[in-house]
């Protein structure tokens, strides 16, 4: 039999060529292509043959010539071990038994290292299984297919994994970002969140086609709204886009689970383990096998140093972005493209912080912290932009004020415009405005946007600067002048027989205390009357005619810093004389207002009578006696009891304030001789705690609330307070039928602040009140409107936006909309975007303008819509009438 | 001026062939006139009371007939009534526009609800607001006037005084039920003094299930303006945006159905063929707004007041209009407005709240809080400025 070449070169020389293993050391007979019928005169004939091939092929350069070189080598070695035994066919038979003794052996050593290595997944490739058979090279493809089936493996074909998602990168990379936030870790459960284990290879894969996508949006689009709904909604708009776009979901969701794999496998996890990351995505094990098993071991693909230097500009990573494009390659086709876009980022991160380094010097700290805030987001790797964010010292407080209350200055301040959550203040005080917070003496230090000063000096002026500071340096001062003239306190009067004496408490640094006297009738200014000689604490008068009121003028006299007398408000004290005094108490005046549900504070007041003293009981009955009878005092204490606690006498009256449970009480004056041990009964009160409302809510509705509550059976009239931050609190009284016609309605501030309502009972006596109820008031945001105005003729396709505000607003953000249809539209992705403007610093009475030109083709009728996307929750008021064209 | 319409059967009155009613009182030498059944008051608008007889007065020559001699009794009567239903008229009828008011809606929209929230507002502080004498009148209502309250649906009573809601509106007997009638007397200036009849008739749901029963409702055919209530609940994709409880939701009755079968029945009544759209003007007020407010936010154009003043405010109604066409646009309901845009010559969306806050609709209460009535006149209003009893503030421009 001739020995034909070219089937020795297709079947041996070819499988021999690429197979890493080398030659098998054993497999002579394939290698020689001996058979075992051939007699050794043919073995001699055949050996020269293929020798002479050997030889001939060997001085090639292809792979075929390495093989050949390398049989004709180890041909040399056995030649020279066994010479002419080689062409004994015993040789050959004993040369073959070896082979197949060792490959058996080799064979059971190959499935156990596929078992090791494969089992896990439970699947090889047949390309896979190619490569590794190929170090393998004693074993044929019979004893190959033997070792695959004892390491209980399947051959599959490999699997085409995609390299891209097929999305542009922005709309990938905000997929992306939805997908973080729905906690979806493939496109598959954004549209089909039931979270089961899904398909992506073969017939059974998971639906992802444009239908499916648009019913899901349109499901989605009638479910309650909610963050995360419209988050998927959101997602749902991208992956429609896509859809049309032409990309292929199952292919993207395919791409989502070879970057999970693939971060995996670069983190060093074995394939058998990346198994499970697959199937946590949501894919079914036996694709995941399949994608695990296909998993290229290249491979990481990951974006180009070029798209990492885009994703470092579009993720704030300046510098990142510089550093990374120092390693560019200069011939990289993107590279001048890059520098370019990373320089003019650097330019304009320097000009932003030049601008905010010379609004902080001209005290506009607010647009300062702004210009830093915007270079941050273009470089937020930029410590120092950071560094110098974090120094910036804050706007001053606002809204300074100052006033003189009993125990001395009480200032009050709004925060400074900042975003920072904790803001301290410092209150300094000086003769002169602060400058800086160590110009003068602190008079506290804390968080609260209110402080008193407890011992300001009088007579002079005062300068109080309040600063703010969020961690960093202290502000610029808020301050406010302040002169602090204390008159006296705590005047009491009392009238005897014959004299008069007058008490009060000056202030120690008042340089003395004058009065003046006017009879029958009060002072009408401090320098009318007669001077009486009076002191620190009080003066000594006769009683005149010992019928005439007596009213004393009361001026404290002080000396300011230059030695000019400074003089504080006149107080009155009256000193009613003794004969115009009742005989007993005839009536009591009385409030009781609730504390809490419990108790209650009972505040009473009657006409100090001429004689003797007033005890008034509290009793849950009306008494027996009818009123202006006289009692024995003994009488008198088996009723009720005592109200005990320190009176006040001011002019003709007494005053008591006094801690009462809550509940209906009859309230009784007794007015006792102490010399005859009786007592004169005055008119019984009724009073009592009213039921407080219950249920209350405030619904605010535009800049006004709408209060309402339960009214508590018997109660038809309340009082309602609102009060904010800024302004007097408005009180307002409504009966119960007003309450039903018009209901509570009350305009608000900006500020917000806080209603309280609480019910009102009259009575003969006076007013009860209950426990006030109160809810929170939320601040209204601001309001901003923006007119579409038509430039130049009645076919110009012109127009001008005008955007103003009701109060400063910083970090704007707008998209101009136009959409064609009947119905306006409601959201910015329904319409066409014709501009979106970020950042935008807006002021009252300063309208923002932005020319625009509306783009042709717009089928009527059309809307113009402004959106404003920052801040969140904006009044927006739509000017209608210029929105839509038709 | 065009033929008035009796502001309770609906039928138009001839204003020179008066009709009268006997006082009762003895003349000179006969028997008195006793209070007997009137059929036609009972035919006509199912109302079974004795009532003293009715009778056509002489035919206005050139003078206004004014009183008329009773054939029965000789007494002389100024009563004027309805030729058809023998309803008391008011004495001014006639002299100004009495334009017919009708009211429709599907079943659990809350129309006789509105209605009774819309009269009190009638009732309270519309006059002071307007300058104008608003008051109830009609026979039933001067009974009202002095001893109702005692029924939900008495437009003189109180504003449920005990928190309960009423249950259903009972069905139109062959269309007829005694509509609500508001006198409104204010000084035009040059022209003095003018009274205008408003009459609301109010429907059961239940009267605009099938297009059997709605063309029973004659009243449609007759009204001059028309307020079509509807429910937002039962807009699938509006619902699914609030928590309803599953009594608050009456599934069986579709919004554009019923807005179908009001549209026919006044194409057949007003004999418009296809090419036309129906003339008269449509308030459609979207009821239970209050249910919304969380969803749209408390500075939605939707949710806020229109400044109060004697006048409609016509800016602010442009802007509830866009603004719920918008929003049904959204909630997938551009159906219902396609079909009015496409057979209504004039409409304008509003949105209201007659309670103002959600009733516990199993047990038919009012919020314990009380009513708080949300933007309810405002329907009327523009009606009202329609037929120019109410000035209006000018649009921008």
């Amino acid at each position: 039999m001739a020995f034909d070449q070219r089937a020795y070169l297709r079947d041996v020389i070819m499988p021999l060529r690429d197979q890493p293993g080398g030659l098998s050391p054993t497999d002579l007979a394939r290698h020689y292509a001996v058979t075992p019928d051939m007699s050794p005169a043919q073995l001699k004939k055949h050996l020269t043959a293929i020798r002479r091939l050997w030889n001939q092929r060997s001085g090639g350069v292809d792979a075929g010539a390495r093989v050949c070189a390398q049989l004709f080598s180890r041909d040399e070695q056995l030649r020279n071990a066994h010479d002419e035994d080689m062409f004994e066919p015993r040789w050959w038979q004993e040369r073959a038994e070896e082979h197949n003794r060792g490959s058996r052996a080799e064979s059971e050593r190959f499935a156990r290292d596929l078992a090791r290595a494969y089992g896990a997944l439970g699947r090889i490739t047949r390309g896979q299984l190619k490569e590794i058979a190929g170090h393998w090279p004693g074993l044929d493809a019979g004893q190959i297919d033997e070792a695959v089936r004892r390491a209980d493996l399947a051959v599959v074909d490999p699997v085409e994994l995609p390299t891209s998602s097929g999305m542009e990168r922005t709309a990938y990379r905000a997929l992306a970002r939805l997908q973080d936030l729905l906690g979806a870790p493939t496109v598959v459960q954004v549209v089909h969140p039931d979270g089961a284990p899904f398909r992506l290879l073969g017939p059974e894969a998971v639906a992802l086609d444009a239908a499916t996508v648009r019913a899901r949006t349109q499901e989605a689009n009638r479910l309650a709204d909610a963050a995360a709904v419209r988050t998927r909604k959101e997602a749902l708009g991208l992956l429609e886009r896509a859809v049309s776009n032409g990309v292929d979901l199952r292919a993207l969701a395919v791409f989502q689970v070879v970057e999970r794999l693939r971060a995996g496998r670069a983190r060093g996890i074995a394939d058998g383990m990346l198994v499970p990351i697959a199937t946590d995505a949501g894919l079914a094990q036996g694709d995941a096998q399949s994608v695990v098993a296909s998993l290229p071991v290249d491979a990481d693909p990951e974006a180009s140093p070029a798209d990492r230097i885009r994703d470092l500009v579009a993720d704030g990573q300046l510098l990142a972005a510089r550093q990374a494009l120092a390693v560019l390659p200069t011939d990289d086709p993107r590279h001048d493209e890059l520098r370019s876009q990373v320089d003019a980022l650097l330019g304009e991160v320097e000009s932003l912080r030049r601008e905010a380094d010379e609004a902080a010097r001209t005290e506009r700290e607010e647009e300062a912290a702004r210009l830093l805030r915007s270079a941050l987001r273009i470089a937020g790797d930029d410590d120092g932009l950071a560094d110098r964010l974090g120094a910036l010292a804050p706007p001053p407080p606002r809204d300074l004020s100052a006033r003189a209350v009993d125990i001395g200055v009480r200032l009050t301040w709004t925060a400074p415009p900042t975003p920072a959550a904790e803001v301290r203040y410092r209150v300094v005080r000086a003769d002169r405005p602060p400058r800086s917070s160590a110009a003068g003496e602190v008079v506290v230090e804390g968080s609260l946007t209110e402080a008193t000063d407890g011992a300001p000096p009088p007579a002079r002026p005062l300068h109080y600067g309040v600063f703010a500071s969020v961690g960093g340096d202290w502000s610029r001062p808020a301050t406010v002048r302040i002169l602090v003239v204390p008159p006296v306190v705590a005047v009491r009067v009392w009238v005897r027989p014959d004299a008069i004496s007058c008490a009060w408490r000056a202030h120690p640094a008042a340089e003395g205390v004058r009065v003046r006297r006017t009879l029958g009738r009060p002072p009408a200014s401090p320098q009318d009357g007669e001077p009486v000689t009076a002191s620190h604490t009080g003066l000594s008068d006769d009683t005149g005619d010992g019928s005439t009121d007596r009213y004393y003028g009361i001026v404290t006299v002080y000396r300011d810093e230059h030695g000019e007398e400074v003089a504080s408000p006149l107080v009155v004290a009256r000193a009613v004389l003794r004969d115009t005094a009742p005989p007993h108490v005839e009536r009591l005046r009385a409030h009781v207002t609730a504390v809490d549900a419990q108790t209650a504070t009972a505040q009473l007041a009657w006409l100090t009578p001429a004689d003797g003293t007033v005890s008034v009981r509290r009793s849950e009955l009306t008494p027996s006696w009818a009123a202006g009878t006289r009692i024995r005092r003994d009488e008198m204490e088996g009723y009720g009891e005592a109200l005990v606690s320190d009176r006040l006498e001011q002019g003709a009256e007494t005053l008591l304030e006094v801690t009462v449970p809550s509940g209906r009480f009859v309230y009784v004056p007794f007015t006792v001789d102490a010399a005859t041990g009786t007592a004169v009964v005055g008119e019984p009160v009724l009073l009592g705690v009213t039921e407080p409302v219950r249920q209350l809510v405030v619904r605010r509705t535009g800049d006004e609330i709408t209060v309402a509550w339960v009214w508590p059976p018997s109660v038809h009239l309340v009082e309602v307070t609102f009060t904010s931050p800024h302004g007097p609190p408005v009180v307002r009284r409504l009966t119960r039928g007003q309450f039903t016609e018009s209901g509570c309605r009350i305009p608000v501030s900006s500020g917000g602040g806080r209603v309280s309502v609480r019910t009102v009972e009259r009575g003969a006596a006076g007013e009860t009140f209950s426990v006030p109820e109160s809810v929170p008031v939320d601040r209204v945001p601001v309001a901003i409107g923006y007119h579409l105005q038509r430039v130049g003729g009645p076919f110009s396709r012109k127009r001008l936006l005008s955007v103003d505000v009701d109060r400063p607003c910083e970090g704007v953000e707008l998209f101009l909309v136009a959409a064609s249809g009947l119905a306006m539209p409601v959201r910015p992705e329904q319409g066409t975007v014709l501009a979106r403007v970020t950042g935008l610093r807006l002021q009252p009475d300063a309208p923002w303008q932005l020319p625009f030109t509306m783009p042709s083709g717009l089928a009527r009728p059309y809307w113009l819509r402004c959106f404003v996307i920052q801040p969140t929750g904006a009044r927006v008021t739509d000017p209608i009438h210029e929105m839509k064209v038709s | 001026m065009p033929t008035p319409s009796c502001p309770y059967c609906y039928t138009k009155i001839d204003l020179r062939a008066p009709w009268f009613r006997c006082t009762g009182r003895r003349s000179p030498g006969k028997d008195p006139c006793k209070p007997q059944w009137d059929e036609a008051r009972e035919r006509e608008i199912g109302i079974k009371e004795m009532v003293l007889p009715s009778f056509a007065g002489a035919r206005r020559a050139l003078r206004a007939v004014t009183a008329s001699t009773c054939p029965h009794c000789g007494a002389e009567s100024a009563v004027k009534v309805c030729p058809t239903c023998h309803s008391r008229l008011p004495a001014t009828f006639g002299e100004g526009r009495s334009p017919l008011i009708a009211m429709a809606g599907a079943r659990h929209t809350g129309k006789s609800v509105y209605l009774k929230v819309l009269s009190h507002q009638l009732r309270h502080g519309m006059g002071q607001r307007f300058g104008a004498d608003v008051r109830l009148v009609g026979d039933s209502q001067f009974r009202a006037e002095t001893g109702g309250g005692r029924d939900f649906l008495d437009p003189a009573g109180a504003l449920f005084p005990d928190g309960g809601l009423y249950q259903r509106t009972s069905q139109a007997e062959f269309g007829r039920r005694e509509p609500i009638v508001f006198a409104w007397r204010q000084n035009r200036g040059i022209t003095g003094y003018e009274t205008t009849f408003l009459s609301f008739f109010d429907t059961a749901g239940e009267d605009l299930i099938d297009q059997e029963t709605v063309d029973n409702l004659r009243y449609l055919g007759a009204a001059d303006a028309l307020i079509l209530l509807l429910d937002p609940f039962m807009i699938p994709q509006a619902r699914d945006r609030i928590r309803l409880p599953a009594s608050a939701v009456d599934t069986h009755a579709s919004t554009i159905d019923v807005v179908s079968r009001v549209t026919e029945n006044l194409r057949i009544s007003h004999r418009l063929g296809g090419r036309r759209n129906i003339t008269i003007p449509v308030a459609v007020a979207f009821a239970k707004i209050d249910a919304f407010f969380d969803v749209l936010g408390p500075d939605h154009p939707l949710v806020r007041r229109p400044a109060p003043g004697p006048f409609y405010d016509e800016q602010a109604g442009r802007v509830t209009h866009e603004h719920v066409r918008a929003l049904l646009h959204e909630w997938g309901a551009d159906d219902i407005d396609a079909h009015l845009t496409l057979n209504y010559r004039h409409f304008r969306y509003f949105t209201v709240s007659a309670l103002g806050a959600e009733p516990d609709y199993d047990e038919n209460k009012v919020d314990a809080r009380g009513v708080q009535p949300f933007r309810v006149d405002e329907p009327l209003l523009w009606l009202l400025s329609e037929f120019n009893v109410v000035p209006r503030t000018r649009a921008a421009r």
